[in-house]
């Protein structure tokens, strides 16, 4: 059954609103590392297959089916990227005007602190976790934001697991001969591998 | 009152607030300790599998990647 049919959101479903870019690969990387680490499932747009219905009502799908999302809004150098501050909005409208999605959690995050009261200032009221554009950071902002408590896994710990994860993401790059993570087969793989370090590391059961 | 004070003041009462609603109360003392945005029972690796759809020749090459 596909997992919008019930209309519920999945409570530990965590829906990745990221600039895709060469950049931004190590902190991509980071974010599903540190997510399947607490036994959170990443969701991004990438994963769903394009079947003509066009990319906007897959966002919204998942947004929907998502309980949690995480929006990065660090990418406002030039050219801005206005995809981000775009999705919060969908998500912040579901949230409000949706009853199924009254629960909904959005976490922001920023790589400059205060900057975002200046770049989206109709966020205040909202404090952004900041990484710094460090993986580390970035995984710190996550168990921050997203723990359940005592069993979450220590950062140090998870960013073994991050080095781990690089390594195998660059030889899944090298076997299917892309030059980026950013397409739906290599997300996949790159959540399988997360999800079994992840198991290896002890963080989450089988 | 000292700020850092009334900062602790507020939270406690949310957290009573919460709990007369009928929240757990682990959900309650993860409020006042942590102020997360949410608390959910982790997945397992097979319910985060399960939930993309991820193929076993999928797992296969990423076991693949990962101990090469």
């Amino acid at each position: 059954m596909s997992r919008f049919a019930t209309g519920r959101a999945d409570p530990t479903a965590v829906f990745l609103n990221v600039p895709f870019d060469d950049q931004y690969e190590p902190l991509f990387i980071a974010l599903i590392a540190a997510l399947t680490s607490i036994g959170r499932k990443p969701w991004c747009v990438l994963e769903l297959p394009e079947h003509g219905q066009g990319r906007l009502i897959r966002i919204l799908d998942h947004i929907k089916a998502c309980q949690v999302s995480l929006h990065d809004l660090s990418r406002v150098s030039s050219p801005p990227r206005f995809n981000m501050p775009f999705e919060l909005g969908l998500a912040y409208a579901q949230k409000r005007y949706l009853r199924s999605a009254r629960k909904h959690s959005i976490v922001l995050l920023e790589s400059v602190c205060h900057r975002l009261t200046r770049t989206l200032s109709d966020m205040a009221g909202f404090d952004p976790a900041i990484h710094s554009n460090s993986p580390r950071r970035a995984i710190l902002c996550v168990l921050d934001s997203l723990g359940t408590g005592a069993t979450d896994p220590a950062v140090p710990d998870v960013y073994r697991m991050w080095k781990q994860l690089m390594k195998a993401a660059r030889q899944l790059k090298m076997t299917a001969g892309q030059d980026d993570i950013y397409s739906r087969s290599l997300f996949r793989k790159l959540v399988a591998a997360s999800t079994e370090l992840s198991v290896r590391y002890g963080f989450i059961p089988r | 009152m000292r700020k850092t004070n009334v900062v602790h003041h507020l939270i406690k009462k949310a957290a009573k607030r919460s709990l007369k609603r009928g929240f757990a109360r682990c959900q309650g003392t993860a409020f006042v300790r942590h102020r997360r945005v949410h608390v959910a029972r982790p997945s397992t690796a097979r319910e985060i599998l399960d939930s993309l759809g991820i193929s076993p020749s999928e797992v296969r090459a990423a076991l693949k990647a990962i101990d090469a």
